[in-house]
């Protein structure tokens, strides 16, 4: 069952192709990783979902509803959450109120928001923070920070933009932990991630993006030992993506 | 009926070349720097009095007294730019228009304070002068002024393309970080850009004083203007400010003659807010990354 | 805990303040019905600049249009001008959400909003100058007091009055931004303020959401245009809807503190009395322009030395939340 339908998805700056018909799905209840060396067009593909940029041509369907085309707020209030890359949190508030912000979405009463907020903060792991203030905290928190607040709007699928950049092993395999939690409790996420190791681990459906376009799809297994993504990464020649060395 | 309005277009389209330069003065602070002069009107009338001065010592005329204006605003410029302005570039923009206000609400007290709140008027034999073309009647002062503004603005436009620290400053305006990076010493060639935002106001202003009686409150009115033309024309665009200049003198004199004399505005503010609206860029702008 | 002491400070601040007018002269009442005027404004401004953060230096529109609006009602329509109140607040309002709405829509940001609200505030007076019907540039009078007049309906009376009248606006006003601002409207503002595409990210509706700051802070402004009416008595288009007074509305928030809701009161009891010293000064000297330096003096050591308003730091000394 597809949760979420890209189809010919194109993205054009004057001049520039950053997205060129793009296609793929990702099933509910999975983990799907999106992978690409830099520049590949994985965050425009997810401002392209998530209503952040308008497509050039294409159409997004979530759960069955085209959402081509819907503002990042629309598309937040239909389910879809996502994180950004470098980690946007709102500044001149703590914690818990940047959660608050986005708890208010699904929650009536800002005190019944404050309770979904603390909730979410405690689930993973930054319970102890909450009264912080947003820019004092360290980097590993600014991404469960980032996390949490799209947690709160209670996602149908939630979108990472290397949500591990930046972090030491054990951070990230802290967070990746969270994220097997998470999908184990029935929500969908699809990631864009450079830290291999993690993908592997913890991805079930990867698709593969390289100057703009699709070049391939499927598991772990597979991918690993497609030529065409073994190339775009090395160049040609080159034994297995398996297990990056570290 | 085409004389009357001939002559009605040639007027304002003779202030309208001045109007380029006053704008030229801005287009170069706000575009390169993105600072938000609302005191350049004030460096206007600064200059009006400085035309008022040599007038009222010398009897020389706006094309002596214009030089003179350029230089003691610029050096006022550098100054302000130095000591004060460089520390606001990166502050937030309400910031930088308390800034301004501030230092407009000190200029024209000063200004009333020294030379007292009355307007002064220059009469001179010059004020008289008409030149004849046609059915075509040329104001000597307003096409004196109006040469000399095109002269100075060509002048301006000229050093930022082909100078070296022109280039530098158009650089910096477009990467400051990058300027940076190579070696553009930004504090300087910010200053020395203010000092010639300013030398433009106050060249303007001099150039203008023989036409309007100067008094210390006329200062609003020419940031206004100014800010009109810059946008209408482009940012940080000089042939923007000399079309935009030349749009809007023409347009104003139009209101004044064919609707009324206080409505002349009418037609800018909603020019301006058409541009802001639907193209903000302006004619000759760049559209914002 | 800091929330406790703020509203303790409110009461307290109250309570002194209705009591003033026993120890105190017309003269000193006049000048400080003038200050809560301006602090009504001031927070009125602030949802606009601390809340939405949208610089809106064209705020004599909405201040102007309350003004005729109550001056129409009460010279022309012989109304009540108690009714001027609702009307000046709701044509505020409506002009505030259209240019709001107007430049939200076209992701019109920082001096191009400003230079856009100057622009609306400038058309307004240059068509009401215009406009006979409201006595154009020769003004828009109040029908004189007569000696039965009955402050309490017809909302004009001595300086006491007004000392109280525009106390209880304050108040009133003061009170609402509090509790909108400790709402869910108030997170949603300070998300937008903080990181507008951010907030977009999580769900806020970022434009209508700062349409409705837009609104509120210009139907505010309208109510105290239409008070302005009634404590002048008379109206003329440059003095209510010019550049000046647009400047004047904005000075005391920003001096006082943005974003905070103690700073425009502050602003406003700092910059009102001192205006009308270094007028007395200024006359006194007969020195004119001398206001202006002392003014632009002013302002220029707030704008180096304490950016963020006078507010905050005396809040810290006080102990009080700063930034809320």
């Amino acid at each position: 069952m597809s949760l979420l339908r890209v189809q010919g998805l194109t993205k054009v700056y004057s001049g520039l192709t950053a997205v060129s018909a793009v296609d793929f799905t990702v099933q509910r209840g999975s983990i799907t990783a999106l992978i690409g060396p830099n520049g590949a067009g994985k965050t425009t593909c997810f401002n392209l979902i998530a209503g952040a940029t308008r497509c050039t041509a294409g159409s997004v369907t979530f759960d069955g509803q085209d959402i081509t085309g819907v503002t990042p707020e629309q598309a937040c209030e239909r389910g879809i959450a996502r994180t950004f890359q470098i980690v946007r949190p709102l500044a001149g508030m703590s914690v818990l109120e940047n959660v608050v912000v986005g708890a208010l979405l699904r929650e009536r009463s800002v005190a019944a928001a404050e309770r979904q907020a603390m909730a979410v903060l405690e689930r993973i792991g930054l319970g102890a923070k909450a009264h912080a203030s947003a820019s004092a905290l360290a980097l590993p928190e600014r991404k469960l920070l980032e996390l949490a607040k799209a947690l709160a709007t209670r996602p149908r699928l939630l979108m990472l933009d290397e949500v591990m950049a930046g972090l030491r092993p054990t951070e990230a395999d802290g967070i990746a932990q969270v994220l097997r939690e998470l999908n184990a409790d029935g929500l969908t996420i699809l990631l864009i991630e450079h830290v291999m190791r993690v993908v592997m681990a913890v991805a079930q459906t990867i698709v593969v993006l390289h100057h703009g376009e699709k070049i391939a799809q499927g598991g772990p297994e597979q991918i690993a030992n497609d030529p065409n993504v073994i190339a775009c990464y090395f160049g040609t020649g080159l034994p297995t993506l398996q297990g990056t060395p570290s | 009926m085409l004389e009357f309005y001939g002559n009605v277009v040639v007027g304002g389209l003779l202030l309208g070349a001045v109007y380029a330069l006053l704008a030229t003065g801005l287009t170069v602070i706000f575009g390169v720097m993105r600072m938000v002069n609302f005191a350049h009107g004030e460096m206007v009338v600064v200059g009006m009095y400085v035309g008022y001065g040599v007038w009222a010592f010398t009897g020389a005329s706006a094309l002596v007294a214009a030089p003179i204006a350029a230089v003691v605003l610029f050096a006022l410029g550098y100054l302000f730019q130095r000591v004060l302005g460089n520390r606001f570039v990166e502050a937030p923009q309400h910031m930088q228009f308390i800034l301004y206000i501030a230092i407009a609400l000190m200029i024209t007290g000063l200004h009333a304070v020294f030379f007292g709140p009355d307007p002064r008027g220059i009469q001179s034999a010059v004020s008289f002068e008409v030149y004849q073309l046609g059915f075509i009647r040329f104001d000597a002062v307003r096409t004196q002024a109006a040469v000399a503004s095109l002269l100075l603005v060509g002048a301006l436009w000229a050093w930022f393309r082909f100078s070296l620290t022109g280039m530098a400053i158009e650089a910096a305006a477009e990467n400051r970080v990058g300027g940076q990076a190579i070696g553009i010493r930004i504090p300087h060639l910010f200053a020395l850009t203010a000092g010639l935002g300013f030398a433009c106001a106050g060249a303007a202003g001099a150039l203008v004083a023989p036409m309007f009686d100067v008094q210390p409150y006329l200062g609003g009115e020419f940031t206004l203007v100014a800010f009109i033309i810059v946008i209408v024309g482009g940012l940080a665009s000089v042939p923007g400010a000399l079309v935009g200049g030349l749009l809007i003198g023409l347009a104003e004199a139009l209101a004044a003659t064919v609707v009324s004399p206080s409505m002349k505005s009418l037609f800018s503010y909603g020019l301006l807010v058409l541009v802001i609206l639907l193209r903000p860029q302006g004619i000759f702008g760049k559209v914002e990354g | 805990m800091l929330e406790i002491r703020s509203a303790r400070l409110a009461v307290v601040l109250l309570a002194v303040l209705c009591a003033v007018p026993l120890v105190v002269d017309d003269f000193v009442l006049s000048v400080l019905a003038l200050v809560f005027l301006f602090a009504s404004v001031g927070q009125a401004w602030n949802l606009m600049m601390g809340y939405a953060g949208q610089l809106s230096l064209g705020h004599a529109l909405h201040f102007g249009a309350g003004a005729y609006a109550m001056g129409l009602l009460v010279n022309k329509l012989a109304v009540s001008a108690w009714f001027g109140l609702p009307v000046a607040f709701a044509t505020g309002a409506v002009l505030g959400a259209l240019v709001g709405a107007l430049g939200f829509r076209f992701a019109v940001r920082g001096v191009y909003f400003a230079l856009l609200t100057i622009a609306f505030a400038e058309l307004a007076r240059i068509l009401v100058e215009h406009w006979t019907f409201a006595g154009g540039n020769g003004g828009l009078f109040l029908p004189a007091l007569t000696p039965d007049n009955q402050p309490l309906l017809s909302l004009r009376g001595g300086a006491a009055f007004f000392y109280y009248a525009l106390l209880a606006t304050l108040a009133l006003i003061w009170l609402a931004c509090a509790l909108l601002v400790r709402g869910r409207i108030g997170y949603y503002w300070r998300a937008v303020r903080e990181d507008e595409d951010a907030a977009r990210a999580i769900g806020v509706p970022a434009t209508r959401v700062k349409v409705l700051a837009a609104a509120l802070s210009a139907g505010f402004t309208g109510v105290c245009g239409a008070w302005y009416a009634l404590i002048q008595g008379s109206l003329f288009p440059d003095s209510v809807f010019g550049m000046r007074m647009s400047i004047d509305l904005i000075i005391a928030p920003i001096i006082g503190g943005l974003g905070t809701l103690f700073g425009p009161i502050l602003g406003a009891i700092v910059i009102h009395p001192l205006n009308e010293l270094a007028k007395d000064i200024a006359q006194e000297f007969s020195i004119s322009g001398l206001k202006l330096i002392v003014y632009g003096a002013l302002l220029l050591m707030i704008v180096l030395f304490a950016p963020q308003g006078v507010w905050p730091p005396l809040a810290r000394w006080l102990r009080i939340g700063g930034r809320k």
